[in-house]
């Protein structure tokens, strides 16, 4: 195949490989945090900052105080998910096999079939997870300590390669889990407190393309050389999403390690009524990978060699992707009416505001280009500018035997994820939550859960995506099916 | 030399010369010798025989004038369609290549040849100044054509750099070229001239004719040889004689002894009353050239070996800065494709041996001319190696593309796309099939598919020959 590139003067280029990876790992993280992935079920439809189990480790350690036996709680979960979105462009964009590099491009060069909205994508994650609590009170009514590991994050996202969204995610494989170690202590009958560490390891995969078109480097590289460009993070739309610009990037084996805290307190003002309240502090987290990306195209690896232009047709490299996970605030209430019936809620505040930008940095020798003053490090900033958002549930909880136990519960989350940054490696929205579950006791020691829960977003439109990046519609719903094992000793 | 070039009628040795006989002439009359050359060349006893610019003029006009150099470059005009123009006599050109590489090329270019000995023997000590750049700005899509090589299938790159030439500079920029670093003056230590001498000895003339010179062998000798040099520098120095005569009385009134120099510079000494041998008549230069022949040999200097060699130190050369950066815009303006080899060496992205390449016309273009179209190389076309020679011959027999395997109905034409009209070119389509010919007469089908997409182009090929 022939391809003509002749439209745009270019007397060289500078590019920034590092940016590819930077952006690549940013993804990551945002998928794991403000995304539909961030309303985990942690034990099972039972637990919460109110309910005395071994989620208590994770909810609210205050609660393990109240317990007076051992207690082995485990069980599986299975998480579905569909995730939609269909694009909307609404800016001007070139054909991508032209190469022009400054507005006003020529009319013959724009794209007429990029515009108005694009055929839908999909992904449909399904995932495992899985949690153990163990509970083991020394000094009974006073001291109990509490173990747990769990997963509350895990999907692999998967999206058509050459679709649409294809330069925000192809596909994502994201995983946190944690380790937590608490303490709680009864200091009275109706009050007690405690606290946990957790060990908080983050795993993440993707791929992507990245569009040079709007790393801030390659258009400074470019000018350096007497290119004049529109290149940058604020590129217009008229020189981005170019075919040749948008060079394969793939980051594997990112892992970060973590460490955080939360403490709470439980009162009892009354034998019905629980008040909790918990605070889980955030955490700094520091994924570290490897990063490839496929420059193989002739103009990164041969046309421009003559200006001091060449890579390797694979860069490969080290990421890092440094952030601080936020920091949540809740406060629970649980009322027995009587001995069938129970309410129980929560409030949860999230800062994900303090989350304003990823800061991504990339090494490798490949990436350096003497030439035009490229070294072989290299650190990109990617704006998120996420809101600070509420959790809100509600649930009925049902005795109609003194065996059974059922409960149905309600919830709304707020979207994290502005408008003008929302994209499909964080999808997000007006979260609504539902879950039907239920257990039962098979004997004094053994209990069996199942349950079902639902959360979907309010199908979003967005038109003021920055740069026309995400806009389009996104819709989300994500069911979780789950079994726990509870056996007291 | 410097003996030669100091000689005044009172330093002057005429012993051994035809000029000695004139010792004993004006000591028999009691008049100094000096007197009577100084008397002869209407100069004062101690005025140099030769002036040092009358020298210099010989020199340049002779050894300088007479170098095989090459003509200097310049543009290309109607007048001069090789762009060569002679050098202005009594110069030495400079380029600015000359500045730029610190006259490295002077000694060589102005030094021996064939059997000229050159007039530049050495040069050292060149000071240009500050490091001294030439900017030029040129407004190039750096990206190269894409095309085939036949015989393999090879995705090549054609250089687009030449076919750029017309719209490469920006002549109505202001700044389009700009000369940092370049000296007023540039100052060369030593600049080090020999001059060769004859092998052996060649007499001064003793008859008039032919004329206007005299019967001397000098004349028929090199220009650059020292004895030339030495009886022009003499024959100019007469002509500034006026014709006289000087005479000479004894204590009685009585003349006894004459010279003469008339206005051909035929010079007679007579004596009378029989004191002494005059010498013969002879032109004056005939008789200054055997002076300093002589001469030259003093101490025992073999004939043949009296080569001279002088040093001309810290010699400046002024830079006119504007009217140089002015005659290089102006060079450069009037043949722009002088630089497009530079360009091309700077700019060079050919990858493989394409046998044509594709290209689409500018968007500003009528619509019919929009579209794909294969244009078949040109021998400006061929990849260049690192010192900017083709890497193989152009050796195509049948360039364009044909409708034919037998290569005799072609469908491609010159015609002009985008300031070009020297590609065999075609505008093509999805389905159809032309054939073309590589550089190894091997026949080829060429196949259009279907476009991938908007700017790109699917071809199969097939060897048919």
């Amino acid at each position: 195949m022939l391809r003509h590139s002749r439209s745009s003067p270019s007397s060289a280029s500078g590019l920034l490989a590092p940016s590819l990876a930077a952006l690549a790992v940013l993804s990551a993280a945002a998928s794991a945090r403000a995304s539909g992935l961030d309303a985990p079920m942690v034990g099972s439809g039972q637990s919460g900052p109110t309910t005395r189990d071994g989620a208590a480790v994770h909810w609210n350690p205050a609660n393990l105080a109240f317990m007076k036996r051992g207690e082995f709680f485990g069980g599986l979960m299975l998480v579905a998910g569909d995730i939609r979105y269909q694009r909307n462009y609404t800016g001007t964009y070139q054909t991508p096999d032209t190469l022009e590099f400054k507005t006003p491009i020529s009319a013959g060069n724009i794209d007429m079939t990029k515009s108005g909205y694009a055929d839908q994508v999909k992904a449909n994650p399904l995932a495992p997870l899985g949690n153990i609590f163990v509970v083991l009170p020394p000094i009974k009514n006073r001291l109990v300590f509490g173990v747990g590991v769990y997963v509350p994050y895990g999907a692999p996202l998967k999206f058509d390669k050459n679709g649409p969204q294809a330069l925000q995610l192809q596909q994502a494989f994201i995983v946190a889990s944690n380790v937590t170690a608490s303490a709680a202590v009864r200091l009275h009958d109706i009050i007690s407190i405690g606290a946990g560490v957790s060990y908080v390891l983050g795993f993440a995969e993707l791929a992507k393309l990245q569009d040079f078109g709007s790393v801030k480097e390659f258009g400074a590289g470019l000018n350096k050389l007497g290119q004049t460009n529109d290149f940058g993070p604020n590129a217009p739309t008229d020189v981005r999403e170019l075919g040749t610009l948008s060079r394969p990037i793939a980051l594997k084996k990112a892992f970060s390690h973590g460490v955080t805290f939360n403490i709470g307190v439980t009162i009892n003002p009354t034998k019905k009524l629980t008040l909790a309240l918990t605070y889980q502090h955030g955490a700094k987290m520091n994924y570290k990978g490897k990063f490839a990306i496929d420059m193989n195209d002739p103009f990164f690896t041969q046309d421009l060699a003559a200006q001091g232009l060449k890579y390797k047709p694979l860069v490969q490299g080290d990421a890092s992707l440094q952030f601080n996970l936020p920091k949540r605030i809740t406060l629970g209430a649980a009322y027995d009416i009587n001995e069938k019936w129970r309410v129980d809620g929560f409030f949860q505040f999230v800062t994900y505001s303090e989350l304003n930008s990823f800061v991504v940095t990339t090494s490798s020798p490949d990436l350096a280009q003497k030439a035009l003053g490229i070294g072989e490090t290299l650190k990109v900033t990617l704006p998120r500018n996420w809101k600070n958002t509420v959790w809100v549930e509600g649930s009925v909880r049902f005795r109609p035997t003194t065996r059974l136990l059922t409960s149905a519960t309600l919830g709304y989350q707020s979207a994290a994820s502005p408008d003008k940054t929302i994209d499909t490696a964080s999808p997000d929205g007006h979260r609504i939550i539902g879950g039907v579950g239920g257990g039962y006791e098979v004997s004094q020691r053994v209990v069996l859960y199942a349950d079902a829960r639902f959360q979907g977003i309010v199908p979003r439109t967005v038109t003021t995506s920055d740069h026309d990046l995400g806009n389009g519609q996104y819709k989300l719903f994500i069911a979780t099916i789950a079994g726990h094992l509870k056996v007291r000793f | 030399m410097r003996r030669l070039l100091n000689m005044t009628a009172d330093n002057v040795n005429l012993e051994g010369t035809k000029l000695e006989k004139m010792i004993g002439l004006a000591g028999s009359v009691g008049i100094p010798p000096a007197k009577v050359l100084a008397a002869l060349m209407c100069v004062q006893v101690s005025e140099r025989s030769i002036p040092f610019a009358l020298g210099a003029e010989v020199l340049l006009d002779l050894v300088l004038g007479s170098t095989p150099t090459p003509k200097r470059l310049g543009p290309v005009t109607k007048e001069h369609p090789d762009g060569q123009y002679p050098i202005a006599a009594r110069s030495l050109p400079i380029t600015m290549w000359d500045v730029v590489s610190d006259f490295k090329d002077l000694s060589e270019r102005f030094g021996p040849s064939g059997d000229h000995p050159g007039f530049i023997s050495k040069i050292e000590g060149i000071e240009v100044g500050s490091a001294m750049a030439l900017h030029i700005r040129a407004n190039l899509n750096a990206l190269p054509y894409k095309g085939i090589d036949l015989g393999s299938g090879y995705v090549a790159s054609v250089n687009s750099t030449s076919s750029q030439i017309d719209t490469l500079f920006d002549f109505d920029s202001p700044d389009w070229l700009t000369v940092t670093g370049l000296s007023d003056i540039v100052k060369i230590g030593a600049i080090t001239v020999t001059i060769v001498e004859h092998k052996t000895f060649v007499p001064g003339g003793d008859s008039k004719s032919p004329s206007p010179n005299g019967n001397s062998a000098i004349w028929d000798l090199p220009e650059w040889e020292f004895e030339h040099v030495l009886i022009e520098m003499a024959r100019r120095r007469t002509d500034t004689v006026d014709p006289h005569c000087d005479t000479y009385k004894l204590a009685t009134q009585v003349t006894a002894f004459e010279a003469c120099i008339d206005d051909t510079g035929w010079t007679t000494m007579e004596t009378f009353t029989d004191i002494g041998n005059p010498p013969p008549p002879a032109y004056f230069w005939d008789i200054l050239a055997e002076v300093a022949q002589v001469r030259l040999h003093d101490g025992g200097l073999a004939e043949g070996d009296g080569n001279v060699e002088f040093t001309l130190r810290d010699v400046e050369v002024s830079l006119d800065q504007e009217g140089i950066i002015a005659t290089v815009k102006e060079n450069i303006r009037a043949n722009p494709k002088a630089l497009a080899k530079l360009a091309e060496l700077l700019n060079n992205n050919a990858d493989g041996d394409a046998d044509f390449y594709y290209y689409r016309p500018d968007a500003s273009n009528p619509a019919d001319l929009q579209g794909d179209y294969l244009y078949f190389i040109t021998e400006d076309d061929l990849r260049t190696d690192a010192d900017g020679a083709p890497v193989r011959p152009y050796a195509y027999k049948h360039p364009g593309f044909f409708a034919d395997a037998g290569l005799t109905n072609k469908l491609s034409k010159t015609s002009k796309i985008d300031d070009d009209d020297t590609h065999e070119k075609l505008k093509v389509s999805p389905g159809q099939v032309i054939f073309a010919e590589d550089d190894a007469g091997h026949v080829y089908q060429v196949a259009v598919g279907d476009k991938p997409t908007r700017s790109a182009l699917s071809l199969t090929l097939t060897r048919v020959k």
